[in-house]
């Protein structure tokens, strides 16, 4: 294709030892929309990072109109023609539509100062050009609404006049009328010879306006095809791949059996616009997984059960027959839950404080003889905890951040083994976590279960849910989209609901 | 068995001799000025001259307490000057009322009380930067006092249990360093072996880490400013002691001089790490800079430059080290 306006050859990342992308190469014409599509992990971002400046590749090359290009920062990128819209906006609320559009390349007067009417007039004719008119060029960012924000953003990238336009999951947290209205601005500017990349985890979308689609699975590229010739079910296929091989090596902890009375009971959970109304039944001994692609709620629920929203938050928590909706973890806590956070830096533990200090933080009241800390005892748990979960450290005082990010991880569940509670919440606790210190969580977890605690595991990788849990919710968009049980319980299985169509979710 | 070997103590041994040279930093330093000082007027190695510079360590030592832990939760206390004076003065008037030494005390305990819970309301609840809502505190509380001073002014009638806490002496010992000794272990103490110890460096290093680990947060605002309005309030009744009357101003040397010993103690700025041990060296260190720069003949005004310099060339120091 002597026409592409962008090639990319062979492009590879990685990072450390991790291949994030591997030999991947596309090429975009004038007025075409390409899809790409693939699970978490599949190396989406990597590609979009690379295309908009913001990383340099470790192999392959770009070329944009026929030339090569080495995009060293964003700012390069945009002036080599290629303009991205990320997933998160970044938008000024307290600014204007058009201060924002055209921030840092205002219309310049005479002595340099900014001419807001002429801005505000250029702004107006961008977005009367993408379709938007209805949008007010002065109106606030902060009063606009997501899908109108997200036109605006949309804007701002046409402001550079680009050949090609990055979109990275520019619907994925609007509603189906919102959708169509993007959807048309695309078509739009595909009309006008923009060449698009278009990221979206919604099928139909895909369907609707793609004229290629590219899928990729672990940083690979396993396929792309012309419209025409794409199917759902050949995608899925793909990006799923022959990753199953160890998957039932071991069997998940057994389902309670269905007279359990459930420990949690969630009733139509909802938190503006993160939860649109979650209900599910936990039992005791049970290991329910949280699936989905990212951002899809799953994070907010386990937050949103263990109190860090103060607000907003409506619906009911049942524990043990009690309404125990929290609005901060100290209820969270009383109520019987335990938290075992992905962030370790900044909510899983003390970085500085010695490693019995972290442990025993969650104990200092049954830790107390009279006025003091009952050191003798404190040692005696921290030990027996540092042994039960082979925590390798040079000392119990060695400060937390001393250790690798798996024994930091067995430390942070640690606190909550010491202060047994009746729920725990796992919020992908395999992240970033070498191999030797999955399987000590993975066995935790299985323990927990068979010591009859309801466990709640929201994990970013798949192949975790059919070796611990026996039920798996899957969420989209704030809801549960459908659930697997027992040996049901399988990527695909799993992805297939991930994936699915948006119109009987999204209404 | 790789785990339980590991567990060997042995292994610990540079981190430990670290953390020993830290700790022992701030006495070096102490070491040092004191040095300077006996070689600036051989005064500073009588006894007399010693226990003088003592008392005074002690007023500091004493805020410092307050001040310590308020920057051990990665906070600060400004408002102590003025909760000093206006204490002092209150007090103060208040017993030559009602002569009774409880008055006095309980009027103290009081205003410490009052003020420490204002503050954590502001820097807690209200989520308000401590060192802009206790500076303002500190305002508001000279505003009150001037008003107060207004309808009556100051007097000389002062406790006698307060003029014997400033001016006493056990033997050779003043009663001012044997108090300040007893606050000293009551407060390393505390924080080292007791939950709310715990709880002071875990809010320092990491707030949220705390408060999702089930730490009750506002008990421990509150009882670390209580503390410190308390530590103030009772410094203002023994300074009326010390000078056996209260007076507009007396707190005015408390604002920067606490903060300074912690610093030079070894406690981190932005909190979570250091101690009250280090503070103690501190607070002697400050007070033997300014005598020493007092016997060189250094005016007033100079003195202040110095100090200025000499807290701005910490805080770099100390923030620059902790960077991380």
């Amino acid at each position: 294709m002597p026409d592409a306006v962008l090639r990319a050859e062979n492009l590879t990342k990685r990072y450390g030892g991790i291949t994030a992308l591997e030999d991947v190469s596309l090429s975009l014409a004038a007025g075409e929309v390409l899809a790409l599509l693939g699970a978490n992990g599949a190396g989406k971002s990597t590609l979009v990072k690379l295309l908009s400046g913001n990383i340099l590749p470790d192999g392959g090359s770009i070329a944009i109109g026929g030339e090569g290009r080495h995009l060293t920062s964003p700012r390069m990128a945009f002036e080599a023609g290629v303009a991205t819209v990320h997933q998160e906006l970044s938008l000024f609320g307290s600014l204007t539509v058009a201060q924002n559009v055209l921030i840092g390349r205002e219309e310049r007067g005479r002595f340099g100062h900014i001419r807001e009417d002429a801005s505000l007039r250029r702004t107006e004719a961008l977005l009367a050009e993408i379709g938007v008119p209805d949008i007010a060029a002065d109106a606030r960012v902060g009063t606009l609404s997501l899908a109108q924000r997200q036109l605006v953003e949309i804007a701002k990238a046409m402001s550079f006049d680009p050949r090609v336009l990055i979109l990275d999951e520019p619907t994925s947290a609007l509603g189906l009328t919102d959708v169509h209205r993007l959807l048309t601005v695309v078509r739009g500017l595909r009309a006008k010879g923009r060449a698009i990349i278009f990221i979206s985890h919604r099928m139909e979308e895909i369907e609707d306006i793609a004229d290629s689609v590219t899928i990729l699975r672990s940083g690979r590229k396993v396929g792309a095809f012309p419209r025409h010739s794409f199917t759902r079910e050949r995608a899925l296929e793909l990006m799923l791949g022959e990753t199953q091989q160890q998957l039932h090596a071991v069997p998940p902890p057994p389902a309670p059996p269905d007279s359990t009375p459930p420990i949690l009971q969630v009733a139509d959970l909802r938190l503006d616009g993160r939860l649109n109304g979650v209900s599910f039944d936990l039992r005791p001994g049970e290991v329910l997984g949280l699936a989905g692609l990212e951002g899809q709620g799953q994070k907010d629920m386990l937050f949103a059960l263990f109190g860090l929203f103060r607000r907003g938050l409506r619906g009911d928590v049942i524990i043990r027959g009690q309404a125990r909706r929290a609005s901060r973890p100290l209820q969270a806590i009383a109520a019987g839950l335990a938290f075992i956070p992905d962030d370790r830096k900044n909510m899983g533990g003390f970085m500085f404080l010695p490693i019995a200090h972290n442990v025993t933080i969650t104990i200092l009241n049954r830790l107390r003889r009279f006025l003091f800390l009952d050191s003798r005892q404190e040692k005696a748990v921290v030990s027996a905890l540092i042994r039960q979960l082979a925590i390798k450290c040079s000392s119990a005082d060695a400060p937390l951040g001393s250790l690798s990010g798996g024994n930091q991880q067995k430390v942070i569940a640690a606190k909550w083994l010491a202060f047994e509670r009746d729920i725990y919440l796992f919020c992908d606790p395999t992240r970033g976590v070498d191999a030797g210190a999955r399987e000590t969580i993975y066995a935790t977890i299985r323990d927990l279960a068979a010591a009859g605690k309801g466990i709640i595991l929201y994990s970013t990788d798949m192949v975790e849910f059919p070796i611990l849990c026996s039920r798996v919710l899957v969420f989209r968009g704030g809801k549960i989209a459908g659930a697997v049980s027992g040996a049901e319980i399988n990527e695909e299985s799993i992805l297939a609901l991930s994936f699915r169509d948006t119109g009987t979710v999204a209404a | 068995m790789s785990a339980t070997t590991d567990l060997q103590p042995g292994r610990s041994g540079p981190r430990l001799s670290a953390a020993v040279r830290r700790g022992a930093l701030p006495w070096l330093i102490l070491a040092v000025v004191y040095a300077l000082c006996v070689i600036a007027s051989a005064d500073f190695l009588t006894w007399h001259t010693i226990r003088l510079q003592l008392i005074q360590a002690a007023f500091i030592g004493l805020v410092a307490i307050g001040e310590t832990l308020a920057i051990l939760i990665g906070h600060i206390d400004l408002s102590i000057p003025w909760t000093i004076t206006l204490t002092g003065i209150f007090a103060t008037n208040l017993y030559a009322a009602h002569p009774h030494e409880w008055v006095a005390f309980g009027a103290a305990i009081g205003i410490g009380v009052a003020v420490g819970l204002v503050n954590m309301l502001g820097v807690y609840v209200l989520r308000v930067n401590s060192l802009i809502w206790t500076l303002s505190i500190n305002l508001m509380l000279q505003g009150l006092t001037l008003i107060y001073t207004n309808a009556a002014a100051p007097t000389t009638v002062v406790p006698p249990a307060a003029k014997f806490l400033a001016l006493g002496m056990v033997g050779e010992i003043p009663m001012a360093a044997v108090l300040w000794a007893v606050c000293a272990v009551i407060v390393i103490g505390a924080l080292r072996f007791t939950p709310f110890g715990r709880a002071v460096y875990a809010i320092g290093s990491n707030e949220l880490v705390a408060l999702v680990s089930g730490i009750r947060l506002g008990r421990v605002y509150a009882a670390v400013f209580i503390t410190s309005g308390v530590m103030a309030a009772l410094v203002g009744l023994l300074l009326s002691g010390y000078s056996s009357q209260a007076y507009l101003g007396m707190g005015d040397d408390y604002l920067l001089p606490p903060v300074a010993a912690v610093v030079i103690g070894g406690s981190r700025l932005a909190g979570g790490e250091g101690g009250y041990g280090g503070s103690i060296a501190g607070a002697m260190t400050v007070i033997l800079l300014e005598a020493m720069l007092i016997t060189l003949n250094v005016s007033q005004g100079e003195r202040e430059i110095v100090f200025g310099a000499i807290l701005l060339a910490l805080a770099f120091l100390f923030l620059g080290r902790s960077r991380r």
